[in-house]
């Protein structure tokens, strides 16, 4: 079952292809199926464990400081007189053991013992935020709000990239004249500033952001599309079909776009997923794509500004890696692809 | 020769007038009046212009940039073209350390891996290379900015003043010309572009010539990668700026890419309108400047 996938590898760019489709296809299934299995909602908070760290001894010590340890436990210690004292609850004030515990290690091992058990009862297996809402939840939120995007920026690269790659290489004239003063009109200006450009002017929601970026993206897919068509359409079996009475449009949809230039298409779709991503998280992070009550990655990071620097980084950490994950996912899917399509095209 | 230099003069001054229509339009033609946005009197309108047609404004807000008149902000009153020239030479110093820093590690990267293509080293190479450049700058930035304070304990957050003093200057600036190097997408393309011209100019025939004579080869080679490495230089001048946003905001350096932020935060219309013009200029007179270079350098570019 699993032998064509490993086959894959002996191919060129294989190792790429494969480990971005599984990137790809995790991503994917935890958008889809990510609110069917993850224990909270990104909306919940759990207002008695705020800021709690991730669960396991390991992932705590990787995501925090000596320093931050120490200002959460502080931090609990001050919190737990002030709170309605007789609701102070059990868990809390194993938790604070824990802390105190970890403060004076007798051992290693029996240190994240204590940690483990005290931090089990709570069901934050990556730990929570500064207002108590689950990291867990929060990612799988943020996955559903970069791929959606993401996908409405494809379909305006891609729906008129192509088309009009296809026209500029195919009839050449007018149609090329067009399409190079159009590209050249939008390469000429920085695409985040102009979509800065576009969300200072008009205030939009994430998906007329997300058109815009698509829209910065024609130049790319039109120009690539062009030179291969105008190549292409000096060959002989371009020459054959017209000869053979084929409509342009036939010629163009079918023979110069499908049977020739579909590779390039899938290729661009994953590139263009992948800068999506990073432009959506990145806008997220500058408080312009996603807002504050919808999750994006970026705006999670943008939010743990103060904690990173207190030294509770997990907010920070597991974000940064989704994103990471995400992006090389459909940059080595697509780079794969390409290096593949380079070969079987001899080049 | 003078025919293609007119050719491009032509084409660069209409894209500027059609980047600047499309600016103008952007703004003017939303939905909501500008002047009612910012709740200014009909006497400000009035001295904005705000109240003449759509064609006129157009053509006097034209006529004031091309005087570098770009308006005032409509936030505080400063002119536009002030805050430009103060915001102005942090962006030009990032920008062109990014590019200095992304070149020095991507030509010898991008040689190795061009000339020779089945070195380990040189795929192992190539694979964290283009990993590091699909790393969000943001991201890039927070560890960068992690090490600092993990590891040093310390980061200097005020611009060094007084005389130039090399480690001031060099641990305050490096860190986000670092980020801006690695990290935006640019050095990727850079390697693989000069690792693919690398390749064709050893297969030209006159590198074959020279290897025939048994004379030195490092000048050929270098004499022909000049114009690519220039070429890809000035098209990613774009993506630079644009990568700048993101990282005068985390490392809080007060450039244009902080201006341009702000600008959109308080909807600043003069100066992110200002910002995007002056961006576009700037590409497109080292694109013009590119293309009258090359043709001029390379007799094979001139049909």
């Amino acid at each position: 079952m699993i032998s064509p996938f490993l086959r894959i590898l002996g191919k060129p760019g294989g190792y790429r292809m494969l480990l971005g489709g599984l990137l790809v296809f995790l991503l994917a299934l935890v958008t889809i199926t990510g609110t069917y299995w993850t224990r909270f909602k990104p909306d919940e908070m759990d207002f008695e464990h705020p800021l709690v760290p991730p669960k396991s001894a390991w992932l705590t010590r990787l995501t925090t400081t000596a320093d931050g340890r120490k200002a959460l436990m502080e931090s609990h210690q001050n919190a737990a007189p002030s709170t309605s004292s007789s609701s102070v609850t059990e868990e809390g004030d194993d938790l604070l053991g824990a802390l105190k515990e970890e403060e004076h290690p007798p051992t290693e091992a029996s240190t994240a013992k204590v940690e483990f058990s005290a931090l089990r009862d709570h069901g934050h297996v990556l730990g929570t935020d500064k207002n108590g809402r689950d990291m867990i939840a929060l990612l799988v939120a943020g996955a559903r709000s970069c791929f959606l995007p993401g996908l409405v920026a494809c379909a305006v690269a891609l729906g008129i990239g192509v088309p009009l790659g296809l026209f500029a290489g195919f009839y050449e004239g007018r149609w090329r004249m067009f399409a190079r003063i159009f590209n050249g009109t939008l390469l000429s200006m920085p695409r985040m500033v102009l979509i800065l450009v576009v969300i200072c002017v008009l205030e939009p929601n994430v998906y007329i952001t997300m058109a815009v970026l698509g829209a910065t993206l024609i130049p790319r897919v039109s120009e690539l599309i062009a030179t291969r068509v105008r190549i292409l359409s000096g060959m002989g079996f371009i020459l054959a079909a017209k000869e053979g009475g084929l409509g342009d449009f036939r010629i163009l949809t079918r023979h110069l776009f499908w049977y020739q230039n579909r590779a390039v298409f899938f290729i661009q779709f994953s590139l263009i997923m992948a800068e999506s991503i990073l432009t959506e998280t990145t806008l997220s992070y500058l408080q312009f794509g996603t807002k504050p009550p919808d999750v994006s990655w970026g705006n999670i990071i943008e939010g743990s500004r103060l904690t990173f620097f207190s030294g509770q980084y997990w907010i920070t950490f597991f974000p940064a890696v989704a994103i990471i994950m995400a992006i090389l996912g459909f940059f080595y899917l697509g780079d794969g692809l390409n290096a593949r399509l380079a070969y079987r095209e001899g080049r | 020769m003078l025919r293609n230099a007119l050719r491009s003069l032509v084409f660069f001054l209409g894209c500027l007038l059609l980047v600047s229509a499309a600016i103008f339009c952007l703004v003017h033609l939303t939905p909501g009046n500008i002047a009612e946005i910012h709740n200014l009197s009909p006497q400000t309108a009035h001295v904005l212009h705000l109240d003449r047609s759509l064609p006129v404004q157009y053509l006097l807000w034209l006529g004031n940039c091309l005087r570098l008149d770009f308006g005032i902000s409509t936030v505080d009153g400063t002119p536009v073209f002030a805050l430009l020239r103060d915001y102005a030479p942090t962006t030009l110093f990032l920008t062109f350390g990014s590019l200095f820093f992304s070149l020095l590690i991507a030509i010898p990267i991008g040689m190795y891996r061009g000339l020779k293509p089945l070195a380990r080293l040189g795929k192992a190479l190539s694979v964290v290379v283009y990993t590091l450049s699909s790393i969000p700058a943001f991201v890039l930035g927070y560890v960068v900015l992690a090490v600092a304070f993990g590891v040093f304990h310390s980061y200097i957050t005020t611009p060094p003043e007084g005389p130039f003093h090399f480690w001031k200057w060099t641990a305050y600036y490096l860190p986000p010309i670092l980020v801006l190097a690695l990290g935006n997408g640019s050095l990727g393309e850079f390697v693989r572009f000069i690792s693919l011209e690398a390749q064709n100019v050893d297969a030209a025939m006159f590198i074959k010539a020279a290897r025939a004579r048994g004379v030195s080869l490092w000048p050929h080679f270098l004499r022909s990668l000049i114009l690519p490495v220039f070429n890809i230089a000035v098209t990613n001048i774009a993506v630079l700026l644009g990568g700048l946003v993101v990282v005068e905001r985390v490392f809080n350096f007060h450039g244009l890419g902080w201006l341009s932020w702000e600008a959109t935060l308080k909807r600043d219309f003069p100066v992110i309108m200002g910002i995007t013009l002056l961006m576009a200029v700037v590409v497109r007179v080292l694109m013009l400047l590119n293309e009258l270079l090359s043709t001029w350098i390379d007799p094979r570019l001139r049909q």
